[in-house]
């Protein structure tokens, strides 16, 4: 009996994992395809679907030298740090306000900030580019990130949790003296970790991944974005296959790097539940 | 320990933030003497553009030129939201058909002063007119394109089949016929299943590539090889005549013979999944590169009446909003000089010239022999687009949505009068 | 639920302090860059816009009269919510399920963790032109494999009556990772005692979900239901890369409606004035969501 159960547990997780990672190992494989090989092999499939017979590195050398995809992913990497720090800081601190304090005008930006996730952003992204012009940031790297960090889908998702926050654990550090200002570093981020991580990679892959924002801002071709960099195989007379896959690898696999770096966050979160005095 | 590093990361943020606003701040202080150029993402046009903006700066050291680059399928999109600005780009490259619909809105600066009227006769026929409204010019012609169509060498030697001479396209119910052996004899020789025709971007779509099947079904100044009314705002009468109905369900019947696909197939003639493929002169090169095995020929595109192929490439325009407009038109005349193509040709190799005469004066830069096929069906068969100020929308409804929606199965004659009455409602309130 | 309130002429200026200090730098970056271009894009729903020509032309509420009675934009509305009726289950219930799985800790759930946020830190332009690829009717990689089975091959992306499916397919694979780590993190924030408390009552595993993790798990699913339900009303993307509407219309959403008449028709007001009506659209329905599901009010 005990055997059987372990098959078929294993094989179900093999075919979650398989529904996941096919698309990847098709990609993996095909990166390091020459162009006359991408499509020859796809029917019937076979093991050269995946395995590259003439593996070439060719992809790679021209999409990190010849197209600057170097600075370009250091680029992204900077764009997203700094828009996670910031928007992570900026929301958590301003759910802190809206879920355990109240003032007057509470339900009012409350409701302002929600009614602000309602207008996809291809609706708002003209009106959107001429505001920052008429602030004289067009062109500018702040012009870039400033809108991202306010985002009402991370102010959402702290408040959740600053909501499952005891209020006695508030009040006791009220009265053992520490002023409300210390309250949120010091009683608040800790007990949402779990959260904020949740909500640090939403927004570092949102950063990451961005381009149509990019495009309509940045004016030069200097600071060039992973997104549009990507994009821009796709032309007009030709799609740069070959170099689509490979360009995939290399915008995941950073990322996939810093997840796994991450991870630790994870384990620590899922075995002490609960709340941190 | 949390506390500051919160703060430091707040003070790291700000600073790069005061240090990133000063650093563009020093470079947008307004000179007079800077260009800038929106191209899009097309294979050779900013590298080409680049090499013309190098060769510019040689003879005028104090000019600045920066280069944009977007993707090729934003491009249109990027260039309303820049001209919605009021810091707009001084010079943009489009395709020529384009010109009016954005001179009508009056987004371009006229440019006659570029062109004087003894050198118009230089450019192929049609290029001026194509980039004219209202009697002004408003772009300088620069490349020109001709589709054609490849076909399979190996699969039509299997067949024994010869494939038309350069001066005698096919019929359409010939090359059906022709395709159909070629099909059938891969399949017996070689056990592969090969489609009829393919496209650039399957199924087909485009005015520029498919709109000339269907104007091909009316002789030569008919309402159906106009295709649309002279003032560009009317189409019925002359998208939906009966002939270019016919056309109409023989581009459907494509797709319900099986003879060509309804989703993507990338590669699909350089794989050698295809007998014939519809392509213009950078497929020749491409082909070269990356299939230097396929043994693959051309031949003109086929024809139901009147053979022709479209034309129109890219041009040279200017904001109306360019705060340099001396420089910008400047440069767009050093641009469409000889200078100026022999830069954008020796960076992007040589491609098809509006402009006649380069050639008599520089012909080293056409010895390419898949060049010289293709300038001749283009001066055989070159026919411009729909002139329309509406060209846009022109595109997006008739070109594309309409035969997107055909090679999907819907009623042709429901579709084809559903489109038109959107092209001229929308056309209508432009 | 208890707070600390701040009233009007009070002297908390301690609380005060910290109400200004958290909330003002977002709530001023909200007011610049999120609503202030609302209201613009709210007024430009009145106009006539001519971005090119760079005219505006008051016409009242002739757009919206017309977007009332414009079938195009009202079929547009309706695929859109079919759309949503076929992600927003699928997606929830997965994500859920599968944030279950991966609360075990056991040897193998770091990497099916890591392997199901794949999708989800890829570049959404190769995502789903890659996924397009696979599922070419005859050519694809999907399809080879359900023939190899004995199945029939599909049309997909290029069968009317698929294509909207399978563009939820493509959205659910790449964002249930994501959906995931909602609930996971939901999953983290309920006390272990309460399980233990169960455990002495003497409840099973079914049991213990059912009286613990659901009711516990509440708001975090309001969250999910609600974000995923924005998410999916604005999808355009993955459209924009595959279909472009079709086959036949059948993928034509909303938000594409927007985008072609902004910038391919030149009718920015006109393209507002939907996005407006969109906006009402998810309002509504998100508090019908937040009221049906009982959220705890604060």
């Amino acid at each position: 009996m005990k055997p059987l159960k372990k098959t078929l547990v294993v094989l179900s997780l093999a075919l979650l994992a398989g529904v996941f990672l096919l698309p990847y190992l098709w990609m993996l494989g095909s990166a390091f395809k020459s162009r006359s090989e991408l499509f020859s092999y796809v029917l019937p499939v076979s093991w050269k679907t995946f395995i590259p017979v003439k593996p070439t590195l060719d992809n790679f050398t021209t999409l990190l030298f010849e197209l600057g995809f170097t600075r370009t992913i250091l680029n992204t990497l900077g764009l997203s740090a700094i828009t996670v720090l910031g928007s992570v800081l900026l929301c958590s601190m301003a759910a802190f306000a809206l879920s355990l304090l109240d003032f007057p005008g509470r339900r009012l930006a409350f409701f302002v900030i929600m009614f602000t996730m309602m207008v996809p952003f291809e609706a708002r992204m003209l009106p959107t580019f001429l505001v920052v012009q008429d602030i004289g940031l067009s062109n500018t790297f702040t012009a870039l990130y400033l809108p991202w960090l306010a985002d009402a889908f991370l102010i959402f998702l702290f408040s959740n949790h600053f909501a499952e926050i005891p209020f006695d654990l508030y009040h006791a550090a009220v009265i053992d003296g520490c002023p409300h200002t210390r309250i949120y570093s010091k009683i608040m981020l800790p007990n949402i970790t779990p959260a904020l991580v949740s909500g640090a990679l939403i927004k570092f892959f949102f950063a990451w991944d961005s381009y149509v924002w990019p495009l309509i801002i940045l004016r030069n071709n200097r600071f060039q974005v992973l997104g549009v960099a990507i994009a821009n195989l796709f032309t007009d007379q030709s799609i740069a296959w070959e170099l689509i896959f490979s360009s995939a690898l290399l915008s995941t696999v950073p990322v996939v790097i810093i997840f796994i770096l991450l991870q630790r966050y994870y384990i620590a979160g899922m075995t002490s539940g609960g709340i941190k005095e | 320990m949390k506390k500051t590093t919160l703060i430091l990361l707040l003070v790291l943020c700000l600073s790069l933030t005061v240090l990133s606003a000063a650093g563009q701040a020093e470079s947008q202080g307004t000179k007079p003497s800077e260009l800038k150029l929106l191209v899009p993402q097309s294979p050779g046009v900013v590298d080409g553009v680049q090499a013309v903006a190098d060769a510019y700066k040689r003879l005028h050291p104090e000019v600045t030129i920066t280069i944009r680059s977007v993707p090729f399928n934003r491009y249109k999109e990027q260039l309303q939201i820049m001209w919605a600005s009021n810091d707009v780009d001084d010079i943009i490259t489009t395709g020529s058909p384009d010109i009016s619909n954005y001179a009508y809105y009056g987004a371009l600066l006229p440019i006659d002063d570029l062109i004087p009227v003894s050198e118009r006769s230089q450019f192929i026929n049609g290029a001026i007119e194509a980039v004219s409204y209202k009697g002004s010019i408003y772009a300088y012609p620069f490349r020109e394109a001709a589709s054609a169509l490849f076909y399979n060498k190996t699969y039509f030697d299997l067949a024994g089949i010869e494939a038309a001479p350069l001066d005698k396209p096919w019929t359409w119910s010939q090359w059906e016929q022709n395709v159909t052996k070629v099909m059938q004899a891969a399949k017996q020789k070689t056990g592969k299943t090969v489609w009829g025709i393919t496209f650039l971007a399957n199924p087909g779509r485009g005015d520029f590539w498919l709109t000339p099947i269907i104007r091909s079904n009316g002789e030569k100044g008919s309402a159906t090889y106009k295709a649309i009314s002279d003032d560009g705002m009317t189409l019925t009468g002359y998208a939906d005549t009966p002939q270019a109905l016919e056309a109409y369900r023989f581009y459907q019947s494509l797709y319900t013979k099986k003879l060509a696909p309804t989703a993507e197939v990338p590669d699909a003639f350089g794989t050698g999944q295809s007998a014939t493929f519809l392509g213009f002169l950078s497929s020749a090169h491409d082909l070269k590169k990356n299939f230097p095995d396929l043994e693959w020929g051309i031949m003109p595109l086929p024809y139901f009446k009147t053979p022709l192929t479209h034309t129109g490439g890219f041009t040279y325009a200017i904001s109306a909003k360019t705060k340099n407009a001396a420089a910008a038109k400047d440069f767009v005349k050093f641009a469409g000089s000889d200078e100026g193509i022999k830069a954008y040709f020796d960076v992007s190799g040589s491609d098809l010239l509006s402009r006649t005469d380069f050639a008599k004066r520089y012909p080293q830069y056409f010895e390419d022999p898949y060049q010289k096929i293709f300038s001749y069906i283009l001066q055989t068969y070159g026919e411009a687009r729909p002139t329309t100020p509406a060209y846009v929308l022109y595109n997006s409804i008739m070109g594309f949505n309409l035969f997107l929606d055909l090679a999907s199965g819907s009623d042709v004659n429901q579709t084809v009068q559903t489109k038109i009455k959107e092209f001229e409602t929308q056309a209508r309130s432009m | 639920m208890e707070r600390y309130v701040y009233k009007r002429g009070g002297k908390q200026h301690d609380l005060l302090a910290a109400i200004l200090i958290n909330l003002l730098p977002t709530l001023l970056l909200t007011l610049v860059f999120q609503l202030v271009p609302i209201l613009i894009a709210g007024w430009y729903s009145f106009l006539k816009v001519n971005l090119m020509a760079g005219t505006k032309q008051f016409i009242g509420l002739d757009n919206y009269i017309k977007a009332a009675t414009d079938p195009k934009f009202l079929q547009s509305m309706a695929t859109t919510v079919e759309y949503f009726l076929l992600r927003v289950p699928l997606q929830v219930l997965l994500g859920f399920l599968l944030s279950l799985l991966i609360y075990q800790p056991r040897r193998w759930t770091g990497v099916l963790r890591t392997i199901i946020l794949l999708p989800v830190v890829t570049s959404m332009v190769v995502v789903t032109s890659i996924l397009a690829l696979m599922m070419h009717p005859s050519n694809g990689l999907i399809n080879s494999m359900l023939i190899m089975a004995g199945l029939p091959a599909q049309g997909f992306l290029t069968d009317p009556r698929q294509a909207l499916f399978s563009i939820v397919l493509i959205t659910v694979w790449k964002n249930v990772g994501m959906t995931m780590l909602f609930f996971l993190a939901g999953l983290m924030a309920i006390s272990p005692t309460l399980y233990e408390a169960a455990e002495i009552d003497g409840a099973t595993a079914l049991q213990k979900h059912w009286h613990v993790t659901i009711p516990m798990l509440k708001n975090t699913f309001i969250f999910v239901l609600i974000t995923t339900t924005i998410r999916s009303f604005q999808v355009f993307g993955p459209i924009l890369m595959t279909t472009n509407g079709g086959p036949l219309n059948s993928t034509r959403v909303v938000v594409m409606e927007i985008y072609e008449n902004a910038f391919v028709f030149n009718q920015l007001g006109y393209a507002s004035t939907q996005s407006v009506l969109l906006a009402l659209l998810l309002i509504v329905i998100s508090l019908l969501q937040s009221k049906l599901s009982g959220r705890k009010s604060r």
